[in-house]
Parts: structure tokens; C-alpha cells; sequence
């Protein structure tokens, strides 16, 4: 597949009185054309900056990306002129947002928040706009397209209007979709219905999907890749069943321990990870997750390169996870160790039943 | 009200603290403005009953909207309760007033979703945890100092941060804080009402195994509402699914979640995402359609049958009671809990076009 996006060196800072916060410290990564890459973090480790940084969509000042590049389709968006970057955003690069109920406008009727972007980017004539619209929202699984297009947002259901969101943003048939948490205001069900809409969208559309969100299960079920983020860097990149199967950066490995599972038998004891995360203003030398960090060594004063640690599989960690000796130095320190679960669930089968 | 009019009713089971009992909660829809008349009512709880065993944790599952967090606040009386009784040993709290309530909060505590928002901005750490111990008079100022530095510690927090204020600290430990508050009284049923949800991944594991640590400790019973599956099933005893003001299913152990019997209960499990790609992939899937109905006007018979794909003419006419389909206490509301098994075998996509 060719690449249609490479993040390279990003780094990306909010000026404060009390000094620059690096929101996103170096980071680099490659999306390919129709691929589904899942960011998952914690509030605070630099997800949503990331996605706003490619798209320019933050405040600056006191937002500042000083230093990297966004090449998308071998064009570099950060130094693009504003002018052509209004071009792109909505137009090959849309977005998602998690609150579809701040992010549509309340006293425009639906049809015309969509023609809106319809008339900007395709230059299509309001009839033909109005048309495409109501293909849009029946792709989209909106029932009574031709009725409701009329009505207004508070009309809407919660998972109506995230629907009514993903329309705009497929309008244009964007090369890229970047959808930031998009589930995590709903309930749910209609959490599935959603996720089960952005995978159908992806393939018919053949669109790449950044899916931005902090719940690994939402993650497994619908990326080809993941990156797990940590205090604005890339604790670690690798194909979705590599991350999960065979976790490689100890905070991947922390993550993984400390969500319940559903399809877990009880009484097992969760993988708590100490602490909290640092504080950017005064970020730790070296690893930021070395003071958290049950496999911690010296080395850790300084930080770690993305090192290579399997097919198309890194982590920026000193240490190997997998050796069985700095494992037992872990133990000690209270890490406890992954667990295979799983077939205590209904409606889930062995591998030969499916 | 007066002492006489308290229900005191012999308990069926002493195993038994909490003791809900068709317990109906309304909420009256006003209209006009000088003469006020009643036009309808949300019906957010609508005939519930459930028994919370003592010292253990019982879980109440549920989406937004289907009256969870409305049992959660009537159970200590933040709502007085329209009808039904709510038996605390021996005690009807529906119908208490006045001192006799307050005496019996002291028992009650709850602790809520949104740290942030449960904790006073103005006072500082050591005054939050105290202020029970203080309404209740517990205690002289030295022997509540020292009982908030202990608490403090217990909840792993250092008890030098006695004197700060709660903007300080993040939300996993404003979480802390709002547990001691609510043990410092010693009570022995605590509501937590999605007391992780607000936090980070990391940080829940670790709010959840203190919770666990302080039931063991203490003795405590837990009432804990969720909307998430996956945290009540590590968590509870029991589990109790509520679907528009009604429990669908109630079943102790895994049994709800290895054998459900209510398709509410199925779609919902199957909705939930794994975190492990292999097993999303052998996943059979039940996707409801549409979304919940209004609690102002409930449908007719099964309030599930508008999103059901088992639901017959008999659903939309008739409302199956929540009984035991087993024999072994599991309960569910349904008029064809027997052919859940082969819906989840099989998996669904229902609904009015929604995909």
C-alpha cells in the first residue's frame, strides 16, 4: 500500500507563564492509504495534540509545533498556507469529534450544516447538495433520511447525531478520516453501532482511519495498528495482535493488566500502575515513565530509542519485557505478570466453532 | 413523621443489609406557570426490588437513562421515593424524616462519579474527610485530626496533605479523598456510583483494588453502579441489570455473563469491545437498533420489545415479571429467556435500519 501520511519528529508545545508544556515530544509514524491506525493513550499523553497538530487546528499561540514535519501525500501541512490548508481540512483530512453535541451548530437545521461543506469543497449547486445529503445520511444509517435532514440537532439522539457528524465528515470522500474519541460519549450499544458504521464507512470508502481513544477494546476490534502513547511519546508501535499478544514497553504491559476484562473470571487481582502521570511542565529526565516504571534500571536516565523488536513492531524501552530474569526483578517491584483469559463469555467460541 | 408510622418489617434472611422492595420512583412533569399542574412523570425507577447480602458487592448495570444512578440516590435519600420500601436490617428508609433519617445516613454513605464535582473547592482535604465526623459529633477536634491523618494514610495518600486543598491533587486521588470521607464514619453500606468512570485507565485499577482492600478491612457493603460491563463482572457478587427503570436480570457469580437470559443482557455483553483482537474476531454480535425509548411514555408490555429481536405479539401486550428461570436464583423478565442460548449463538443485527 502507498504511504498517504508520515508524521515526522513531531513535536508540538503550548507556551505558559510558567513555561512551554511539550504536549508532543518527537514523535514519527507512518499511515498508509486505506490502513486503520489506532492511537490509544491517557488524558494528557499528547493523543488529541497529535491529530490536531497534522490538521492545524490549534490555537497558536500558545499551541506551537516547533519542529517536524506532517507530509500528507508528500506535502508538508505544517508550513502550508493557511488557505490551502482550509482546502484539506474537511475536504481530504476530516474529522471526528467526541461530543457530537457541541460540535454541530443548534439553530441550523441539519441539511444545511452539510450542504455547508458540500458547496465549499465539491462546489456543488445547493439542489445537487441537497441531494447528495440525503444519500449521505442513508449511508450513514439515519432512518427517514428525507424527513429528518430537516430537522435540528436537538432532535437528535446522542448516537443520531454522532451519525449526523460522520456524514459531514465523509461528505467530501476524504482520503483521511481522524476520528478523536468518537465513541466515548455514548452508551454502549450504540458505541457498537457506531464502531460497527466507521468499519463498513472504511471499507466502502477505501479512507485511512486515525481512531484516537483511551479504551484498548474499542481499538482491537477495528485498527491494523496500534500506537500507544505516553506523556507525548511513542512508548510503542506494532501491528494490533502483535501489541496485544505480545506487549514489548512495560506500559503497554501495565495498561493491558489494569482493565478489567469482561471475559475475565473474577478475583483476579488488577495490574495497578504506581503513581500518575508526570506532570509535562517538569517532565522526568530521560523515560518519562521510569518513575512509574517496575523495570526501571539505570539506564533509564536517558531515553530510549524506538528500537526494533519485531516485525514492524517497536518500543522505546531499554529494557526486554520478555526476559524471564527482568521479570522476576519486576515481580518484586509488584508487577504481576499478564494472564491468559478468555472463553468465560457468552457468545464468544473456541477458534474451531467460528 | 412520627415514630409509630416507621415500618418495621422481620427480615426474611439476616444474611440480608439492604433490602429493596418495589421500589417506585416518578418524577413529576410540571407545566404552567402561577398554577402549577402535573402533565406526566418521568419514570425513572418503576417497580425494583433487590437484595444487597451483607459484605458484598452487588453490581447494577445499565445505559444512560435506565434509572440506575436514580436507585443509587433514593437509597439514601436524596429522593424521597414515590412508593415501595427500602429496608436497611430493619429499618424502612422510605419512610424516615428528619433525625431519625440523619442517624441512619450515618450507616449510608455514597460515593460519586465526578471527584471533581464532589468535593467543595473551599475547604481544605482534612475538613472534607472530617465534616462527617463532625455532623455526626464523633469524636473531640484532636481525636478527629488524628482519625483523619489515619484515614488519609489508609487510603494511601500522605497524611501531611491534611491541610491542602482538593485543586491540588488529580482525580484518582480526589477519588481517595472521597472514599475516606465516606468510610470515616465507619458506615456499613457505601453506594458507589460509577466511582471509576471519570478516571484513567491506570488509575482505575488502582481506586478499584483500594475499594476492594477497604471491604475486606471494614466489612463494608457495596452497592456498585456501572455503566461498564466489564468492571462490575471484577467487581460484584451479584449483578442486576436495569433496562428503562426496570431490573431485566439479576443473577449471582458469573451467570449473567456466561449464561444470560434476558436479550437485553445479551446485546450488552456482546457490545462491549475486548481488549484482544483474536477474540473480537470470534465474537457473534447482537446490535440493537434505534435508541431507548422515552421514560415519559414507556412502551406497552415488555419496555424492550421496540428493540428486541425476539420480541413476538405477546411482548408488545403483555409485561413479563422478573422471575427465577432456573431454580439457582436467576432471574430475568422475559417471555422467551429460553431462546437467548441460540440468539447469542448465533448473533443479530436488528433494529429499524440502523445499519
Amino acid at each position: 500500500m502507498p504511504k498517504l501520511l508520515e508524521v515526522r519528529d513531531l513535536k508540538t508545545q503550548f507556551r505558559t507563564r510558567e513555561g512551554p508544556i511539550q504536549a508532543v515530544n518527537g514523535i514519527s509514524f507512518t499511515i498508509d492509504e486505506g490502513e486503520a491506525v489506532g492511537i490509544v493513550g491517557e488524558s494528557g499523553s499528547g493523543k488529541s495534540v497529535t491529530a490536531l497538530s497534522i490538521l492545524r487546528l490549534l490555537p497558536m499561540p500558545p499551541a506551537q509545533i516547533v519542529d517536524g514535519a506532517v507530509l500528507f501525500q508528500d506535502q508538508d501541512l505544517v508550513d502550508l498556507h493557511e488557505a490551502e490548508m482550509r482546502r484539506i481540512r474537511g475536504g481530504k483530512i476530516s474529522m471526528i469529534f467526541q461530543d457530537p453535541i457541541s460540535s454541530l451548530n443548534p439553530v441550523m437545521r441539519i441539511q444545511d450544516q452539510i450542504t455547508e461543506t458540500l458547496q465549499l469543497h465539491l462546489g456543488l449547486s445547493k439542489v445537487e447538495a441537497i441531494a447528495r445529503v440525503r444519500s449521505l445520511l442513508e449511508a450513514v444509517g439515519i432512518p427517514d433520511a428525507e424527513r429528518r435532514m430537516r430537522g435540528y440537532p436537538h432532535q437528535f439522539s446522542g448516537g443520531m447525531r454522532q451519525r449526523v457528524m460522520i456524514a459531514i465528515a465523509i461528505a467530501t470522500n476524504p482520503k483521511l478520516l481522524i476520528a478523536d474519541e468518537p465513541t466515548t460519549a455514548l452508551d454502549v450499544t450504540i458505541q457498537a453501532q457506531i464502531l460497527e458504521l466507521l468499519a463498513r464507512l472504511r471499507r466502502d470508502l477505501n479512507t485511512s482511519l486515525i481512531l484516537i481513544t483511551h479504551d484498548l477494546g474499542v481499538v482491537a476490534g477495528v485498527t491494523d495498528r496500534i500506537l500507544v502513547m505516553y506523556a507525548g511519546h511513542i512508548a510503542e508501535r506494532a501491528p494490533t495482535e502483535e501489541i496485544f499478544d505480545n506487549p514489548r514497553h512495560p506500559y503497554t504491559l501495565g495498561l493491558l493488566g489494569a482493565v478489567p476484562r469482561l471475559d475475565a473470571e473474577q478475583g483476579s487481582d488488577l495490574v495497578t500502575i504506581p503513581g500518575s502521570p508526570p506532570d509535562l511542565l517538569h517532565p522526568p529526565a530521560g523515560c518519562p515513565f521510569q518513575p512509574r516504571c517496575p523495570f526501571k534500571i539505570d539506564k533509564c536516565a536517558t531515553y530510549p530509542p524506538d528500537l526494533k523488536v519485531g516485525r514492524d513492531h517497536y518500543s522505546a524501552c531499554w529494557v526486554d519485557v520478555t526476559n524471564p530474569k527482568e521479570q522476576q526483578r519486576a515481580m518484586q517491584k509488584g508487577f504481576i505478570p499478564l494472564r491468559p483469559v478468555g472463553g468465560t463469555l457468552a457468545g464468544e467460541f473456541s477458534a474451531g466453532d467460528a | 413523621m412520627a415514630a409509630q408510622e416507621i415500618a418495621f418489617k422481620p427480615q426474611a434472611n439476616s444474611d440480608v443489609l439492604m433490602r429493596i422492595e418495589d421500589l417506585v420512583m416518578h418524577f413529576p412533569i410540571m407545566q404552567g406557570i402561577v398554577i402549577q399542574h402535573k402533565v406526566g412523570a418521568v419514570h425513572a425507577v418503576d417497580g425494583v426490588s433487590l437484595s444487597i447480602p451483607r459484605g458484598q458487592t452487588v453490581g447494577l448495570v445499565g445505559e444512560s437513562g435506565s434509572g440506575k444512578s436514580t436507585i443509587g440516590r433514593t437509597l439514601v435519600r436524596l429522593y424521597k421515593p414515590t412508593s415501595g420500601h427500602l429496608y436497611l436490617e430493619n429499618v424502612d428508609l422510605a419512610q424516615l424524616e428528619g433525625n431519625q433519617l440523619r442517624a441512619v445516613r450515618r450507616r449510608v454513605q455514597m460515593v460519586f462519579q465526578d471527584p471533581f464535582a464532589s468535593l467543595d473547592p473551599r475547604l481544605t482535604v482534612g475538613a472534607l474527610i472530617a465534616e462527617p465526623m463532625v455532623i455526626h459529633s464523633i469524636g473531640t477536634r484532636n481525636e478527629i485530626r488524628q482519625r483523619t491523618e489515619d484515614l488519609l494514610r489508609t487510603v494511601g495518600l500522605n497524611p501531611n496533605f491534611i491541610d491542602r486543598y482538593p485543586h491540588e491533587f488529580s482525580g484518582g486521588q480526589r477519588q481517595r479523598i472521597a472514599i475516606a470521607r465516606a468510610v470515616s464514619i465507619e458506615p456499613q453500606f457505601i453506594i458507589a456510583d460509577e466511582p471509576v468512570s471519570a478516571l484513567d485507565v491506570s488509575i482505575r485499577a488502582q481506586i478499584l483494588n483500594l475499594m476492594q482492600r477497604l471491604q475486606r478491612s471494614m466489612g463494608l457493603t457495596y452497592l456498585f453502579i456501572s455503566h461498564d460491563l466489564s468492571v462490575v463482572r471484577h467487581v460484584a457478587q451479584r449483578t442486576a441489570v436495569m433496562y428503562l427503570g426496570k431490573l431485566m436480570e439479576v443473577a449471582d457469580g458469573p451467570e449473567v455473563y456466561v449464561n444470560p437470559l434476558h436479550p437485553y443482557t445479551a446485546a450488552l455483553l456482546s457490545a462491549v469491545p475486548i481488549a484482544d483482537p483474536k477474540t473480537e474476531k470470534r465474537r457473534s454480535r447482537i446490535l440493537l437498533g434505534g435508541d431507548l425509548p422515552s421514560p415519559i411514555n414507556l412502551p406497552s408490555g415488555c419496555r424492550f420489545h421496540t428493540r428486541c429481536p425476539l420480541a413476538q405479539q405477546i411482548c408488545r401486550e403483555v409485561e413479563p415479571p422478573l422471575e427465577d428461570k432456573t431454580a439457582s436464583g436467576h432471574f430475568a423478565a422475559c417471555h422467551f429467556s429460553e431462546k437467548v442460548d441460540a440468539l447469542v449463538k448465533k448473533g443479530s443485527i436488528s433494529g429499524m435500519g440502523s445499519i
